[in-house]
């Protein structure tokens, strides 16, 4: 009998359970949405990696032969060793296009997934293909393919497709953000495939551990067993492909924790007022049901199931639609990136426990809302209530209050005194705004890094990579060729104290291809005595101007002392640069590694160059990044808009239906109805431009933690354009409006005759 | 001519397929500064008789003339610029903004014409200048009645209708109220029209008019009206 209660009670509120739900429903729908991409993609990379064997560490050095394998073996903490020889090598037929080549043994570790065709096996002559590679560039099995590999040119079979676990983000270097399929793969073959005279030396030893390892005590063994030559250690959370997807996966995490906190909010915060406000106006109901003995708890709970119920179906719903609307959608954009065997959604407990949470917490708030009503004797509650006192004081006895208008005073007095109702409007209106902000400064941002990295600090058109191999009359060539700026990068250790990071070093000589800014975005040209070091860069290693750091090239022995003498910043590849001449006084040479020319490069076979990088396909990644950003911030406008309509509309039919009896009595008494609208769209205005005011900083600070989860290895700054600001501010204050006007076509509906009759 | 003249008036409602006659061709005047009370049992078509002349609700047939002018010609925008200026009501459940101080309450007024009578003086004309400050809650119901009686004349209308005003009061109460009405009428020359249930009410008023089943049973000029005082209630 109760049931039936509450459904017609239900019914009677329909508006304001319906936004319940709603909000429930977002809530979850955008927790368990989000948590299943991610939950997915975890799962899926995990058993990727146990599939393939992934290596736990990877030692990098020259060279490595049998008898450092078996010394490793030995160690205790070590499960599995395999040897890998792995270098770059640009295609012969197209020596834009660069290929990490992986030659292995009868490895255990690390091993690639065969997509199609034949299954690995080393008695197979040939090689085993990148599918993303392959698929790009329309590549099929049984195609040959020509590899230049110092000394020969060789010709292999592409015997299969495959993928591998250190390839899911498959970047030639850190320096773009895409990975670029058509120009950079990977392939797989076997030592026995090599031609007889190919001497080979592995330069990798991959480490799997036992689960009780002590890696402290390894790596000094590590390093102590191999101290003779440079060597490098890779562990997770330095292997780039590794990380990179780590990263993007807490990334994924925070946003789902974040956003579905509104709506949460919001559902809690309607349910409190629409609660108090039923069981209200239902006292004499409450007052009855007592008198027919129903028990203190058992009205209770009848009232504090609306909430659950609520929670728990609009939750339930949420849990099924989300995972099935969202992945899909963040996955068209993570499949751009990363590369995966499969793509799967996966609902983690924790979206479980968000509707238990959701349902408990919404009851929580139907308790808070009528416990109130329970205390007073059933006598008392059959009597209408005297609304609440308030006092006449502060502000009211000023003579500015005298001054105000009715309609200032009327809406003044009804802010206070339903101040959740108008609280909740507040935080719906920052809502809006700020998912607004939110999603158009995520896309100004990335455009304007996009800018910066492209326009400001790189002004060159191409970037002529130099062969290792060539000679200083080759590079004399070139540059007598091209007119441009030479500089040499290369990856770095760097040492501070106690703090040690890899990096990237960049010496440039005099020019202006190559820009740098200062933290405030001045240009400025590296320091004539000592270093400039990337902001990015000072922060990990907690240096400061005037410190002096240590750092050195990989395969260098010597550590060189340099003083920071200035702070840059630069989206991208964090590190060190330096004027060439300062470089050179430290004792090292100056070997160009790249040609920065705005000239139009017609002749790719000169020696000297290896192979060129136009600055417009660079730009295209980012573009392409754009553009799957775009549907995200397609999905936070929609969700702004259904939030700040919804909460909207929502409080003000509820402020509409409490002052119906005010509103007939003024219609009565001769006020306008477009009067009566005005004085009922004040009130709204106030609060919607209250929520701006707040919203539009909290819209900023998403975007600096959205960007606070990024990789350390870049460098945003939070850029939110006057436009899209513009476009938050007046989106919302449209939102307003027209909910305004949809409310206030009720106005003309009163019947002034209702205004006669009795309270109830 | 009469200042309030019923022309054949009525009034069906309308029930889906049948119509429901609630005033049925009623015929009256009611002269400048009279107090008038409507008698009748419920259901006997007062009330709607009332918002008929208070321009809240349209007649099916008739005229309704206020000094000469015919309300019911009007359109929706008229009657709102018609109630404004002619009309006072006071409601039988106060119908206060809870969230207004009763002094606020009647100075809402402001908001809508020009030429209002003080705010204070209204408040004074019912006795209850020393209690501006209060919130409606904080006032006894008679009280609440008196700042909706202060706050329907300060607007100066030509006339003021009262629904059943001391329906939701005890007797001594209603008294009061009802002694006030009176004085308005007497003193300020106020045209007053009361409805009421009460059969007393009858000895006061200057003229009476009796209603049944949508019609007028009779009508009844007191030459000689008491005053309320005199009245035992
Ligand atoms: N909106 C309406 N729709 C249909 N019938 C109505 C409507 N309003 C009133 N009536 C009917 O018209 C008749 C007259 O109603 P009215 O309210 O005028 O009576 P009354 O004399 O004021 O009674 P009471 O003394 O009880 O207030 C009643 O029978 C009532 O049922
Ligand atoms: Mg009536």
């Amino acid at each position: 009998m109760l049931i039936l209660k509450m459904l017609r009670d239900m019914k009677n509120h329909l508006g304001q359970f319906i936004s319940i739900f709603i909000m429930a429903f977002l809530a979850s729908f955008v927790f368990s949405g989000i948590n299943a991409e991610w939950y997915g993609m975890q799962t899926e990379v995990e058993n990727f990696y146990q599939e393939t064997n992934l290596a736990d560490i990877w030692l990098i050095a020259s060279s490595f032969n049998s008898e450092d394998e078996s010394k490793v073996k030995k160690l205790s903490g070590v499960k599995d060793t395999s040897l890998r020889l792995s270098y770059d090598c640009p295609l012969y037929t197209d020596n834009d296009k660069v290929l990490t080549i992986n030659v292995i043994e009868e490895n255990t570790l690390s091993l690639p997934s065969v997509t199609e065709g034949s299954p690995l096996n080393t008695t197979l002559d040939g090689i085993w293909l990148d599918e993303s590679y392959a698929k790009t560039n329309k590549l099929n099995i049984g195609d040959q393919i020509q590899l230049d590999i110092p000394g020969t040119v060789f010709t292999k079979e592409i015997l299969g497709f495959i993928l591998h676990p250190e390839y899911i983000y498959s970047s030639k270097d850190s320096g773009s953000f895409m990975p670029d399929h058509e120009n950079y793969g990977f392939i797989f073959l076997y030592s026995s495939s090599l031609p007889d005279n190919f001497d080979i030396e592995y330069n990798q030893l991959l480490l799997s551990l036992t689960k009780d390892a002590n890696e402290e005590n390894l790596y000094q063994e590590l390093e102590g067993l191999f101290s003779d030559r440079f060597m490098l250690i890779i562990d997770e959370d330095s292997h780039l492909s590794i990380s990179s997807f780590n990263n993007e996966i807490e990334q994924n995490k925070a946003m789902g924790g974040v956003f579905p906190i509104v709506f949460f909010l919001i559902a809690a915060l309607t349910i409190l007022t629409t609660m108090t406000r039923m069981t209200n106006s239902q006292r004499t109901q409450i007052g009855t049901l007592k008198a027919l003995g129903f028990s203190k708890n058992r009205i209770l709970i009848h009232y504090v199931s609306y909430g659950i119920w609520l929670g728990l179906i609009g939750g339930l719903l949420g849990l099924l639609i989300g995972p099935l609307i969202i992945p899909p959608i963040l996955f068209i954009m993570q499949k751009s990136i990363y590369t995966l065997p499969n793509w799967s959604i996966a609902i983690s407990p924790s979206s479980f426990i968000i509707v238990v949470l959701l349902a408990f917490s919404c009851g929580l708030a139907s308790y808070l809302a009528c416990q109130g009503q329970l205390k007073e004797v059933p006598a008392a509650l059959l009597r209408p209530k005297a609304p609440k006192n308030k006092v006449h004081q502060g502000l009211e006895r000023s003579k500015i209050w005298y001054k105000l208008s009715f309609g200032i005073q009327w809406n003044l007095r009804d802010i206070i005194r339903s101040r959740i109702r108008s609280l909740m409007a507040i935080i719906g209106v920052i809502g809006c705004t700020s998912l607004l902000l939110f999603g158009l400064g995520l896309r100004d941002t990335i455009n304007k890094v996009s800018q910066w990295m492209y326009e400001d600090l790189n002004v060159y058109e191409d970037k002529i990579n130099i062969d290792p191999k060539a000679s200083s009359e080759d590079i004399t060539l070139l540059t007598n060729s091209y007119s441009g700026q030479l500089i040499q990068e290369a990856s770095i250790e760097l040492k501070f104290k106690s703090n040690k990071v890899n990096g990237l070093l960049t010496v440039a000589e005099q020019g202006d291809k190559i820009r740098f800014e200062d933290t405030r975005g001045e240009r400025i040209s590296l320091p004539d005595r000592g270093i400039g070091i990337s902001q990015k860069m000072a922060e990990q290693l907690n240096s400061e101007i005037g410190d002096i750091i240590e750092w050195r090239i990989y395969g260098q022995k010597d550590w060189i002392e340099s003083e920071i003498s200035v702070i840059y910043r630069t989206p991208m590849g964090q590190g060190i640069a330096i004027n060439k001449e300062v470089y050179e006084e430290t004792g090292q040479s100056f070997m160009p590694s790249s040609l920065l020319t705005s000239d139009i490069v017609s002749n790719t076979s000169m020696k000297a160059i290896e192979n060129t990088l136009n600055k417009n396909n660079l730009m295209n990644s980012f573009n392409e990044l754009l553009e799957s950003i775009r549907m995200i911030v397609v999905i936070l406008i929609m969700g702004a808009i259904i939030l700040g309509s919804v909460v909207l509309y929502n409080l003000g039919a509820l402020s509409y239906t409490e002052r119906i009896r005010e509103l007939a009595t003024l219609k009565v008494m001769g006020f306008h109805p477009r009067l009566i609208r005005s004085l009922l769209s004040m009130q709204n205005i106030w609060l919607t431009v209250l929520g701006i005011i707040i919203g539009v900083p909290i819209g900023f600070w998403l975007v600096d933690f959205m960007l606070s989860t990024m990789p350390a290895s870049l460098d945003m700054r939070t850029y939110i354009s006057l436009e899209s600001v513009t476009i938050s501010v007046l989106g919302t204050f449209i939102v307003s409006i027209a909910v305004n006007i949809l409310l206030s076509r009720n106005i003309k509906k009163i019947n002034m005759v209702s205004a006669l009759k009795s309270v109830e | 001519m009469s200042f309030i003249r019923f022309n054949h008036v009525t009034k069906d409602y309308d029930m889906g397929t049948l119509k429901y006659r609630a005033v049925d061709d009623i015929s009256f005047d009611i002269e400048k500064g009279e107090f008038v009370t409507i008698l009748g049992p419920s259901g006997a078509g007062k009330s709607t008789l009332l918002n008929l002349l208070g321009g809240l609700d349209y007649v099916t047939d008739g005229s309704i003339l206020i000094d000469g002018e015919d309300i019911t010609k009007y359109d929706d925008n008229s009657l709102t610029t018609y109630r404004k200026d002619t009309i006072g009501f006071v409601f039988q459940f106060y119908n206060l903004i809870p969230s207004l101080t009763a002094y606020e309450n009647v100075s809402l007024i402001k908001a809508l014409k020009k030429d209002t009578m003080g705010f204070n003086e209204a408040l004074k004309l019912v006795g209850l200048l020393e209690h501006g400050n209060k919130f409606p809650s904080q006032l006894s119901g008679g009280e609440q009645q008196r700042v909706s009686i202060a706050r329907a004349i300060c607007k100066n209308p030509k006339l003021l209708l009262c629904d059943e005003p001391t329906g939701a009061l005890d007797t001594e109460t209603g008294v009061m109220i009802l002694e006030l009405l009176q004085m308005l009428s007497r003193q300020q020359g106020q045209t007053v029209i009361v409805v009421t249930h009460n059969p007393h009410m009858a000895l006061v008023a200057d003229r009476v008019i009796k209603m049944r089943n949508g019609k007028i049973s009779e009508i009844i000029i007191n030459q000689s009206p008491l005053s309320v005082m005199e009245v035992t209630w």
